[in-house]
């Protein structure tokens, strides 16, 4: 049975009040609780599919002898069910009130949960207790990974849509069984993973949170960006995957990255560049461009144009096709850039500078433009 | 159904980044609108300021006749497709469909209804109750169709939606999604970068580059009437042939010079690159690949346009061939009817068509004689 220690009491209690076996079930068609433990025709029971599949347009369902109500909290549905007595009417109260004191011990672990795992993301290990880890752990016996969703859409904070939030994403991963999702505000959530797959959860991972984007924009209509921290090793160290997630975005977003999802683990060398000092970088703008050519008014588009030509792995004629311009003129521009900066983009080690040089560019644009001051 | 309309749309980022330049544009209600050009070009950021997931920088943006710059993306009645999107695994289809209302608490009879009739129109109704995992691609991808059109939006919003299918099941949604929006009789925007999706499906092309609109045509009059050569190259699979020649007056008649060759250009044509003072000045000549023969009755047509080059990769499609070739530096490609008895290697003479020969300035790269 899927329930914490706190919730199986309040159930026992529902089930010495309503006086009968009684038993809960979640959307996944897991047994949160049953009592009576040595029925097993009572405890084998599954949701009606009429009533699952909302067909006969009502919560409530008697069949085969048994009553079923279906529950819709905030942001998860559950059924309750007990064996029937004549009076219909009394069967829906009961299993309703059951359902309401259960919804109401479960926002408070709910709660707690949030919280346990909100102190371990920010405030990391030291933040929680062994009797924390033990009650509101998950198990991840290959490690654990952080996905952070950052609501971009700033006037999108009310609090039914924010449980709107929660429910898509659980349907988005709902194939994956070890995760909790964590509200850390209106506009950022985590869903912390337990990886207990050796091979392909972690890329699975990365693969399902591709499509958290389009999904929130399609079916809720904000703007989100998405990224997956590194993988660690134990509960204890999700706070470095959840800050390499944070870098991982905020590093996509300066190089204008995919925007689907930022992984840290893919970053490639933006990831080094992000972390490199300022003036480290400033010097060596100067050193490898230099500042006469930084200040020419044509700097922009011969970069540009240089970009395109080692994107394109150094082939004129596919990277005259991809500028929309005639190979002379791509030759012309490129022969200028030389002249200018003394680097020849045809050969790797100078190309490889002009590369980075490019990106260190992009960095400071966003993190620090005034740094660009010789820019015309 | 609504009509989409730009005034003057910007869309800049801090930094100084202009993601849109100067958008200026009217959507017919029910049209189908594509929005097509190279990665970068700022057409997804004009589809997402229509969807409200960007903001306006300045200008205006009308959806049936109303002003939307500072309406919610919610209450914009505009459905999204995208190219990245979810299907909830353990959900049946009509849960899937369903999924979107239910957490706008539409009322139940109303979901159901919506859902069962997207499902028909969809041809997906005998699937409603299957689980998602026992889907085809094509399957799902209505499925995810569906999702939007339960929304009964005014306008539907499609970003990139088949690139991430393979080109069979890509060809196949293309025709799907053609014959929705011919049953919806909704206004649809569509981006993609894919150049054939765009002439195959669109009633009007918007080619962007660099966050400016280059031209809006139907689709056939952008493939004839390129206004620059960036549309002309864009447009059109193989890429149409660019050569630079200059052009020549002999006697009365206008010339263009490739090298040894010269084409003699239609009285139209000549006419206006002589207006427009480019008597021995350098051009460049685009000509698409379908349009330079080999056949004997171009070549005794056309005798005053004709070259003569070297094959070097001959490519058989079955239906036709494609022949490359190198024109004074520049790589040539004719599409002919498919010969046995054409070799790499082999000297072959070609016909262009002169009435097909589009000329361009060669510092502006737009076309002079349209």
């Amino acid at each position: 049975m899927n329930s914490s220690k706190d919730i199986r009491i309040q159930l026992d209690r529902i089930a010495q009040i309503i006086n009968r076996d009684f038993g809960v079930i979640d959307e996944r068609e897991n047994k949160i609780y049953y009592s009576g433990e040595s029925n097993n025709a009572f405890n084998t029971i599954t949701v009606p599919e009429e009533l699952k599949n909302d067909i006969e347009d009502s919560d409530f369902l008697q069949k085969d002898g048994y009553s079923f109500f279906r529950y819709a909290g905030s942001d998860s549905t559950v059924y309750l069910y007990m064996k029937s007595r004549d009076n219909t009417e009394n069967d829906r109260r009961l299993l309703e009130l059951a359902a309401l004191a259960y919804e109401n011990k479960e926002q408070i672990q709910k709660s707690a949960v949030n919280h346990f795992y909100q102190s371990l993301l920010i405030d990391g290990p030291k933040s929680v207790n062994q009797s924390e880890l033990t009650q509101y752990g998950i198990k991840g016996e290959h490690g654990y990974v952080v996905v952070n969703i950052y609501i971009s859409s700033e006037d999108y904070i009310s609090n039914s849509e924010s449980s709107s939030i929660t429910v898509l994403l659980k349907g988005i991963f709902s194939q994956f069984q070890t995760y909790k999702i964590v509200i850390l505000n209106s506009q950022k959530y985590a869903v912390v993973f337990g990886i207990n797959e050796e091979k392909d959860e972690y890329e699975q991972i990365i693969e399902t949170s591709t499509t958290i984007r389009d999904t929130l924009a399609s079916e809720l209509m904000v703007d989100a960006y998405v990224s997956v921290g590194s993988l660690v090793a134990r509960l204890t160290e999700i706070s470095i995957s959840y800050k390499d997630a944070e870098t991982a975005r905020e590093a996509g977003l300066v190089f204008g990255l995919d925007k689907e999802c930022y992984v840290y683990d893919k970053m490639g060398i933006e990831k080094l560049i992000y972390g490199l000092p300022i003036r480290n970088c400033v010097s060596f703008l100067k050193e490898t461009l230099g500042v006469e050519f930084l200040k020419d008014k044509n700097a922009k588009e011969l970069l540009y144009t240089v970009k395109t030509f080692l994107y394109n792995n150094q082939n004129v004629s596919e990277s005259a096709r991809a500028l929309y311009i005639h190979r002379n003129t791509l030759v012309y521009r490129l022969d200028k850039f030389n002249k200018l900066t003394n680097l020849d983009s045809t050969k790797f080690e100078e190309g490889m500078k002009i590369g980075i040089a490019l990106m260190i560019m992009k960095y400071l644009e966003k993190k620090a433009p005034g740094e660009l001051e010789f820019e015309r | 159904m609504a009509s989409v309309v730009f005034k003057n749309i910007y869309k800049r980022y801090p930094g100084g980044v202009t993601a849109v330049n100067d958008f200026n544009l009217e959507v017919a209600d029910k049209e189908f609108l594509v929005l097509v050009g190279p990665s970068g070009c700022g057409k997804s950021t004009t589809l997402r300021m229509v969807a409200g997931l960007e903001e306006v920088t300045s200008g205006e943006l009308l959806i049936d006749g109303k002003l939307v710059n500072d309406i919610a993306p919610k209450d914009r009645d505009i459905a999204m497709v995208f190219q990245n999107y979810a299907l909830y695994p353990h959900m049946s289809v009509f849960e899937n469909m369903a999924f979107g209302l239910k957490l706008r608490k539409t009322p139940k009879g109303e979901i159901k209804k919506r859902v069962h009739e997207a499902a028909r129109i969809l041809e997906i109704e005998h699937l409603l109750d299957r689980s998602i995992k026992a889907l085809s691609g094509g399957q799902k991808q209505r499925v995810a169709l569906g999702r939007a059109i339960v929304r009964e939006p005014k306008v539907f919003l499609m970003d990139e939606p088949l690139s991430n299918l393979d080109a069979k099941l890509r060809a196949q949604m293309r025709t799907e999604i053609i014959k929705l929006h011919q049953k919806l009789q909704t206004t649809v925007i569509y981006v993609t970068h894919d150049q054939v999706e765009a002439m195959t499906m669109g009633s009007r092309i918007v080619v962007m580059k660099d966050g400016y609109i280059q031209q809006v045509e139907t689709p056939q009059r952008l493939y004839e009437r390129p206004v620059n050569m960036f549309v002309a190259g864009f447009i059109g699979t193989p890429q149409m042939n660019f050569v630079n020649c200059r052009v020549e007056k002999i006697n009365d008649d206008i010339f263009l010079r490739i090298g040894r060759w010269t084409i003699k250009l239609p009285e139209v044509k000549a006419k206006r690159l002589e207006e427009g003072g480019y008597i021995d000045k350098e051009v460049v000549m685009g000509i698409r690949s379908e349009h330079v023969h080999d056949e004997a009755m171009y070549l005794e047509a056309y005798k005053d346009s004709q070259i003569e080059s070297t094959v070097e990769v001959l490519e058989l499609l079955g239906a036709e061939s494609l022949v490359y070739m190198m024109l004074e530096g520049h790589m040539f490609i004719a599409k002919i009817k498919p010969r046995h008895n054409i070799y790499v290697g082999d000297t072959m003479r070609f016909a262009l068509d002169p009435n097909k020969i589009h000329v361009f300035d060669k510092d502006t790269e737009n076309v002079i004689t349209n």
